[in-house]
């Protein structure tokens, strides 16, 4: 038996297996035996309300740069409640890039960035002395130069965010141009570089701290924001924390953890404060801008709480009242 | 904590430098509070509980051959394909790429990030036309309505214009399996480039021919024969290899690829798939040109049974460096197949 996928075929139904036995094809003698096509494996999502998504809103997911359980994440997107509201493309990088052009962003509603972009091997050197010797950090990691980000992709990407185009940045997206493109850091309102050494804002701090499988509460801090809506006073989840240097003071915080290092100056510069924002939105030029420090992997994307949370800030993005707010307030990030 | 970045040593080659990073604690984020040990390492870097590409290669591979690896629009186990695209990591890098946004990139303006593109997609598929007692399907405009009642959306006419000049440019075409499916009634010319056409779900017609729904065969145990063993991407591969894997009864266009593989399966009666006129083939793997590019297509690759048996494997990787390599194109640009109009 075939599965077929087609949009208008989709029910809402996340894990219907496909059925169309009426118009399978022969079994030759004696060769199939009964057995199962291997595509109806149960782990793909292959419903028909899956793969891909059965909403309205057309969420351009964006990956590459750094590693993830992959199935689960897509799952993630076919399931309700993501999946009954976006109907998503895998796009991954450098391809992702070329959509940054306002012309072919318009076929996606809401861009939705689980990369890590800037830091592959063919965009980072080794930073080498005059003598040709390799440099070290203070920290003994080897060092590095990154290239600065394309030009078209800058200015594709000004001329996005002043279109107003949402985006959702999600948990290790916040690494990405973390050395050769600060303005980036400025849309997501974080910078991170959990293996290297990294300045933001003009301060120099030891790399960024990452703590997986922190059992933490969440607690909601803005309880209006239509992102906040059906997760209550907060919730508990096991993910991974971060310790980042966080642009507290252009952010408008939503969540907050109760996670706290051990020791902040081990990631941050001693004049830095650990911020313990875990979710906020923001503008950038004039887009609706969702970061979410959540979503390490399944412990977080099985967790029904950060399903509606993402779910609400794919919605929220796209709606007309974020994209007015952000229009309303907008934050000039990029010169000229 | 990042396991097995701390169990195994990542070694990044930057610039023929080779160098040793994130293999001990020192590297490391400090101790979460739930008593995590610290782990630490570029995070681009190295793979997630082995959902690289095995040893050093991260997900995605880092090999020199770019490859855009196109699906959407026929379901498929997508761990275990990525992980046999992983599997390939030291030669190639390769992106997924869904359509519509598929349909963008085939395009010679974006041509320069990739050297060869893979496709496991259907584009174009059909939808039904919907059953009592259930909802109105969608049905995308321009639509090409079979005699079952199936709509199949034509291609956009962005991709009608600039995947010609992109053939034209000379890229390496890789099509798998369920991918001699897509466009199959809306844009002929397509099924030219792959070298033959697929439905299963409908009656079609092709190259004026009027066929019934074509088969396939699922979990077909069955020895592919390898027909040209000097083929770069069959030489030393043996006589062929056994595999289980779905068959199809398909409309192929002999006369128009240069078998490579054959297999033994023979449906019991081919006409309920075929037009009388319409000889089964059972070729299982060809080489082509369209316009200055090298093709290559295998019917065989459904799901992980094919996947992970080591002679596909090394089959679709060796198709991939050939399609990739200065050889073929240098033969496509010399034997080049005019499949488009000029206009387009």
């Amino acid at each position: 038996m075939k599965c077929m996928l087609g949009k208008a075929a989709f029910v809402a139904a996340a894990v219907t297996l496909c059925a169309m036995p009426i118009i399978a094809g022969q079994a030759p003698a004696g060769r199939q035996g009964g057995a199962q096509p291997a595509a109806a494996g149960p782990a793909q999502g292959q419903g028909r309300g899956g793969f891909g998504g059965s909403g309205d809103t057309r969420v351009l997911l964006i990956t590459k740069g750094h590693p993830y359980d992959r199935e689960p994440f897509y799952q993630l997107f076919d399931q309700p409640p993501v999946g009954a509201s976006a109907r998503w493309t895998h796009v991954e990088q450098p391809a992702a890039e070329v959509f940054f052009d306002p012309a072919l962003a318009r076929d996606y509603d809401v861009f939705v960035f689980y990369d890590l972009n800037g830091n592959q091997g063919d965009r980072r050197h080794a930073r080498v002395d005059k003598t040709g010797k390799p440099v070290v950090n203070k920290d003994g990691t080897p060092a590095f130069t990154w290239d600065p980000p394309p030009a078209d992709l800058v200015a594709n990407t000004k001329a996005l965010l002043r279109q107003g185009k949402p985006m959702v940045f999600l948990h290790h997206a916040s690494a990405s141009w973390a050395h050769s493109w600060p303005e980036f850091q400025e849309v997501m309102g974080i910078s991170c570089d959990w293996g290297q050494p990294l300045r933001a804002r003009g301060v120099d701090h030891p790399k960024s701290g990452f703590f997986q499988n922190t059992r933490q509460r969440i607690t909601v801090v803005d309880k209006a924001h239509p992102i906040t809506q059906g997760l209550g006073d907060g919730f508990e989840i096991v993910d991974e924390s971060y310790n980042c240097p966080i642009f507290e003071d252009s952010v408008h915080p939503l969540l907050r953890t109760d996670f706290t290092p051990k020791d902040v100056s081990l990631n941050l510069n001693s004049k830095s404060k650990f911020s313990n924002l875990a979710g906020w939105v923001k503008t950038a030029e004039n887009s609706p801008i969702v970061y979410i420090q959540l979503g390490h992997d399944r412990q977080a994307w099985e967790n029904p709480a950060f399903r509606t949370l993402l779910d609400n800030a794919i919605r929220w993005a796209a709606s007309p009242d974020a994209m007015a707010w952000a229009k309303k307030n907008p934050k000039k990030i990029f010169k000229n | 904590m990042k396991t097995t970045l701390l169990k195994q040593l990542i070694v990044v080659s930057v610039g023929g430098l080779l160098v040793a990073s994130a293999a001990s604690t020192q590297l490391a984020g400090q101790a979460g509070a739930a008593g995590q040990a610290p782990g630490g390492a570029p995070a681009a870097q190295g793979g997630r509980g082995g959902r690289g590409g095995g040893g050093n290669i991260p997900q995605g591979g880092r090999g020199p051959i770019k490859v855009m690896v196109v699906t959407k629009g026929h379901v498929y186990e997508r761990e275990p394909f990525f992980q046999m695209w992983d599997s390939w990591g030291s030669d190639i890098t390769w992106s997924h790429v869904e359509h519509p946004a598929a349909d963008v990139m085939l395009s010679p303006k974006y041509s320069k990030l990739f050297d060869v593109y893979a496709f496991f997609d259907l584009g174009g598929p059909g939808v039904g036309g919907g059953r009592a007692g259930q909802p109105a399907p969608v049905i995308p405009p321009g639509s090409f309505k079979t005699a079952n009642n199936r709509f199949y959306p034509p291609p956009s006419e962005q991709f009608k214009t600039e995947f010609p000049k992109l053939l034209r440019e000379g890229k390496g075409f890789v099509f798998l399996h369920h991918a001699s499916a897509a466009w199959a009634h809306t844009w002929p010319e397509y099924s030219e480039v792959v070298g033959g056409a697929c439905d299963w779900y409908a009656p079609q017609r092709i190259r004026g021919i009027d066929n019934p729904n074509h088969g396939y065969f699922g979990m077909t145990p069955q020895f592919i024969s390898f027909v040209d063993k000097n083929h770069p991407i069959t030489k030393g591969l043996g006589d062929g290899f056994y595999v289980t894997d779905e068959a199809y009864a398909c409309h192929w266009f002999e006369d128009s690829v240069i078998p490579l593989a054959r297999t033994d399966f023979q449906p019991a009666d081919p006409t309920k798939n075929l037009n009388p006129k319409v000889k089964y083939s059972n070729l299982a793997a060809w080489v082509k040109t369209a316009e200055n590019s090298p093709v290559f297509f295998t019917q065989v690759g459904h799901g992980s049974t094919a996947w992970a048996t080591p002679a596909y494997r090394q089959l679709v990787l060796n198709a991939i460096k050939w399609a990739a390599s200065p050889e073929a194109l240098a033969w496509a640009k010399a034997n080049p197949k005019r499949i488009f109009n000029a206009s387009n």
